[in-house]
C-alpha cells in the first residue's frame, strides 16, 4: 500500500482517466521543453491528479465546467456558425421578420443581395428583433462580446490588485500604508457606480486614441468579430473594459495583502530570505504559488461577476452601443416591446444567467478542491470506500 | 471604554483623508471628459460662440486641472455648483432624487435582514438535508441571476398576470419631517401612505435585495456553524444552561462577521439601484445619474457619484462603530 503513489489508490472513473491523460500530456510537454521537469515535479503532478479526482466526484463542479465550456465554445465558434450576421436586417426585405416570434420561417425573395442575404428560407429559431435581425445569430455574436470583455478585464484588473497586494503585504511600512489607503478610497465607491461613470465618459477619449492607432482598432475588431464599418462602436466596448479595470483591482489588493501578511511569517520565507534570495523572487516564486489557490477561486467567481456587470452596463445604455450584439444591450433594446416580444428578453437573460451560474458553480467547487483541508476530507472519504471495497 | 473612545477618534480621523481621496476620483470623471463639453452644453453644432465662451469661463474648462479641481470642489462644498444643462443647482437636484433611492435601499435592506438571516440559520440548523440544499441553490441563483432579467420575469408574473403591484407614480405625503416619505409616514402613523409605498416598492425592493439575500444566507450559515462548533458552546452546555442561552451565545458570536458583510451589501444595493430604478421607473439617484449621462451633464453625474460615495462611507463608519461595540477585540 505505502509504496503506491497517492494517485493510484483510487478506483478510477472514466473522467479520472481523462484528467490523468490531460495532466500526463502537460507533464510530458513540460519535460520536453525543460528536461528533468517531470522528476523534479512528480509530487506536484500527483497533487494535480488528486485535485481532479476530487473535482470529478462533484456533480455541481462538472455541471459548472460543462456550462462554462459550452458557452466558451459558442463564444469562439459562434460568429462563424451564426446563420446570419449580427447586423443583417431581414425586415428590409420581408416585413414578416419584424419582431418575428421564435421558429418563424421568413422567405427572402431575390434582390436583397445588397444586404448580404441570399434568397431562400430562413428560420429564426429564437425569433427576430425590431430590425428583423435574427436573435439567435445575435446571441452567438453576443457570447463573443461577453467573453472577450471578460477575458480582457481579468487579464489586467485583478493583476494590478495582486501586484499591489504583494508589495503592500511584503514590504509593509509606509508603502503598505499608501497602497492600502488608496485601495480604501476606491472601495468607498460601490463598484457599478464608478463603472457607470467611467464607461460613460471614456468613449470619446478612446475613439481619439483608436483613430490614431489603427492597428489596435483592427486587432479588437477581429477579436469582437465586428465589421470594419462598425469601427466607431468599438470605443464603447473598450471603455467598458477600462472602466472595469478601475473597479476590479481594489478587492484583490486587499485580499492578497491579507494572505501575504500571514504567509510571510512562515519559515520557508525566512529560509529563502536567509539564503539571500531577492525579494522579487521570494514574492513571485515562493509566496505566489502558495496563495494562488484562493486567487484562482476568486478569478473564477469574478469571471461570472464581470459578465454580469458588463451586461448590466450595456443594459443601462452605457456599455455596448448598436449595432454591436451584446446580451445586455439586446435586453435593453427589447425591453420596449415587453411583454409582447418576450423572447428578446428571455433568451439573452437566460444565456447570461447560465454562463454566470457556470462560473459560480465552478468557483465554489474549486474552493473546496484547492483548499487542502477540505480536499483531504474528500480524499479520506474516497480512500475509506476503497479500503472497504478491498476487504470485501 | 477609554480604548473605545480612542478607536472612535482614530476612525473619525481616517474619514478625512478618505474624503479628500474621494474628491480626487470624482474629479477624475470630469478630467476624462473630452476637452470641451461646452459646445455640447450650449446646444451642439449650431451653438452660439459667445455662449460657449461664457460656459468655458464659468466652468473653468480651459484652466489647468488643479484650478479646475479647486473650483469644482468649492462649487460642491458651497452649494453653488449649477448644472449647465438643467440650470438647477446640483445638490438641489440630488436632494429631490435622493429620497426614492433611500427608500428603495432601506426596503431592500429590510428584506435582506428578514429573509437572508433566517434562511441562513435554518440552513445551518438543518445542515445536509434537502432544506439546506434548496436554500443553497436559492443563494447560488441569487448571485448568478442578472437582476434586470429577473425583474422582467417577475413584472410579467406580478403585474401583467396577477396585478399585485403598482408600476407608476411615487406616493408623496403632504407632510414632510425627514423628507423621506417612508420614514415620515411611519412617524405620522399614516398607514394609508405606508401601504401605497409598500405596494409600489416591494417588488423592486426584493429584486434589488436578492443577490444580497443569497450572500447573507450563505455567510450566516457558515458563521453559525463555526460558532456552533466553538469550545464555548460545550462550556455553556456543561453548565447546564437551557438551549435558549446556548443560541444567544452562538448568535452573538456569529454576528461579528455578518455585520461587516451587511455593510458591504449596502454598497451592493446602492450599486444595483440604477438598474432597478430604470426598470421600475423610480426617479432615484441612479436614474438621475443616467439621465445626466444621456444629456452630457457631467457635473450632475459627479454630484450623483459623490453623494453615493458619501452615503456608503457613512454606512461603513456606522458598521465599524457597531463592530467595535459588539466585539471588544477590534478596539485594540
Amino acid at each position: 500500500m505505502a509504496t503506491r503513489a497517492a494517485s493510484e489508490v483510487y478506483k478510477k472513473k472514466l473522467l479520472d482517466r481523462f484528467s490523468d491523460a490531460l495532466i500526463d500530456s502537460i507533464a510530458g510537454f513540460m519535460n520536453k521543453i525543460r528536461p528533468g521537469w517531470k522528476v523534479r515535479n512528480q509530487a506536484r503532478v500527483d497533487e494535480w491528479k488528486l485535485m481532479f479526482y476530487a473535482f470529478n466526484r462533484s456533480p455541481l463542479g462538472i455541471a459548472g465546467a460543462i456550462l462554462v465550456l459550452a458557452f466558451l465554445l459558442l463564444a469562439i465558434i459562434g460568429p462563424w456558425v451564426a446563420p446570419l450576421s449580427y447586423d443583417t436586417s431581414l425586415a428590409l426585405c420581408n416585413q414578416q421578420a419584424y419582431l418575428a416570434p421564435p421558429k418563424t420561417t421568413v422567405t427572402i425573395p431575390g434582390g436583397c443581395e445588397a444586404l448580404g442575404v441570399k434568397p431562400g428560407n430562413y428560420t429564426l429559431y429564437l425569433g427576430g428583433d425590431s430590425f428583423g435581425r435574427d436573435l439567435g445569430s445575435r446571441m452567438l455574436f453576443g457570447a463573443r462580446t461577453s467573453f472577450v470583455v471578460m477575458i480582457f478585464v481579468l487579464l489586467v484588473g485583478p493583476w494590478i490588485g495582486i501586484g499591489l497586494g504583494l508589495i503592500s503585504g511584503y514590504f509593509g511600512g509606509s508603502t503598505d500604508e499608501l497602497i492600502m489607503r488608496t485601495t480604501d478610497i476606491f472601495l468607498v465607491f460601490p463598484g457599478l457606480i464608478l463603472a457607470i461613470a467611467f464607461s460613460a465618459v471614456l468613449p470619446s477619449r478612446i475613439s481619439g486614441f483608436l483613430a490614431s492607432h489603427h492597428y489596435v482598432s483592427l486587432f479588437f475588431l477581429h477579436l469582437f468579430s465586428l465589421k470594419i464599418q462598425h469601427e466607431g462602436s468599438l470605443a464603447s466596448l473598450l471603455s467598458v473594459i477600462i472602466a472595469l479595470w478601475i473597479v476590479w483591482w481594489p478587492g484583490y489588493a486587499r485580499l492578497v495583502r491579507g494572505m501575504v501578511l500571514s504567509e510571510k511569517e512562515n519559515t520557508y520565507v525566512e529560509a529563502a530570505r536567509a539564503l539571500g534570495i531577492p525579494s522579487r523572487s521570494i514574492l513571485v516564486r515562493h509566496i505566489m504559488p502558495n496563495i494562488s489557490g484562493p486567487i484562482l477561486v476568486y478569478l473564477s467567481l469574478d469571471s461570472g461577476g464581470v459578465i454580469l456587470t458588463e451586461a448590466g452596463l450595456s443594459f443601462l445604455g452605457v456599455g455596448a452601443v448598436p449595432p454591436i450584439a451584446d446580451w445586455g444591450r439586446i435586453i435593453y433594446d427589447g425591453s420596449q416591446y415587453f411583454p409582447n416580444a418576450w423572447w428578446l428578453i428571455f433568451f439573452p437573460g437566460l444565456a447570461i444567467f447560465l454562463t454566470v451560474l457556470g462560473f459560480n458553480l465552478l468557483g465554489d467547487v474549486l474552493r473546496d478542491v484547492l483548499d487542502p483541508r477540505t480536499r483531504r476530507s474528500i480524499e479520506f472519504k474516497l480512500k475509506k470506500e476503497i479500503e472497504v471495497g478491498e476487504e470485501q | 471604554m477609554a480604548e473605545l473612545r480612542r478607536f472612535l477618534i482614530r476612525r473619525f480621523l481616517t474619514f478625512i483623508p478618505t474624503l479628500i481621496g474621494v474628491t480626487f476620483i470624482v474629479y477624475l470623471i470630469a478630467a476624462v471628459v473630452p476637452a470641451n463639453p461646452a459646445r455640447l452644453w450650449a446646444g451642439g453644432q449650431k451653438a452660439n460662440p459667445q455662449v460657449i465662451a461664457m460656459l468655458v469661463k464659468e466652468y473653468h474648462l480651459n484652466d489647468p486641472f488643479y484650478v479646475q479641481y479647486y473650483y469644482f470642489m468649492k462649487g460642491f462644498l458651497e452649494n453653488s455648483m449649477v448644472s449647465p444643462v438643467t440650470g438647477y443647482k446640483v445638490w438641489y437636484e440630488v436632494k429631490t432624487y435622493m429620497p426614492v433611492t433611500i427608500q428603495l435601499t432601506l426596503i431592500s435592506f429590510v428584506f435582506i435582514l428578514l429573509i437572508g438571516i433566517p434562511l441562513g440559520i435554518i440552513s445551518a440548523l438543518k445542515k445536509d438535508t434537502w432544506i439546506d440544499a434548496t436554500i443553497r441553490v436559492v443563494a447560488l441563483v441569487g448571485v448568478s441571476v442578472p437582476i434586470f432579467w429577473l425583474a422582467y420575469l417577475l413584472i410579467f408574473l406580478f403585474f401583467t398576470k396577477l396585478g399585485w403591484i403598482t408600476l407608476s407614480g411615487t406616493p408623496t405625503p403632504p407632510y414632510s419631517i425627514t423628507g423621506i416619505p417612508l420614514i415620515d409616514s411611519i412617524l405620522k402613523l399614516d398607514w394609508h401612505t405606508q401601504w401605497e409605498i409598500i405596494k409600489r416598492y416591494w417588488l423592486p425592493g426584493i429584486i434589488l435585495a436578492y443577490p444580497g439575500i443569497g450572500v447573507i444566507a450563505r455567510l450566516v450559515r457558515n458563521s453559525f456553524l463555526d460558532a456552533l462548533g466553538a469550545d464555548f458552546v460545550d462550556y455553556v452546555d456543561a453548565r447546564g444552561l437551557p438551549k435558549s442561552q446556548r443560541y444567544r451565545h452562538v448568535l452573538k458570536n456569529a454576528m461579528v462577521p455578518i455585520i461587516t458583510v451587511l455593510g458591504l451589501q449596502f454598497g451592493g444595493l446602492l450599486a444595483g439601484a440604477p438598474i432597478t430604478e430604470t426598470i421600475f421607473g423610480l426617479p432615484g439617484i441612479g436614474r438621475f445619474m443616467l439621465t445626466s449621462i444621456y444629456s452630457f451633464d457631467y457635473l450632475s453625474l459627479m454630484g450623483g457619484v459623490f453623494i453615493i460615495a458619501l452615503i456608503y462611507m457613512t454606512v461603513n463608519l456606522i458598521v465599524d462603530i457597531l463592530y467595535a461595540l459588539i466585539d471588544p477585540r477590534v478596539r485594540y
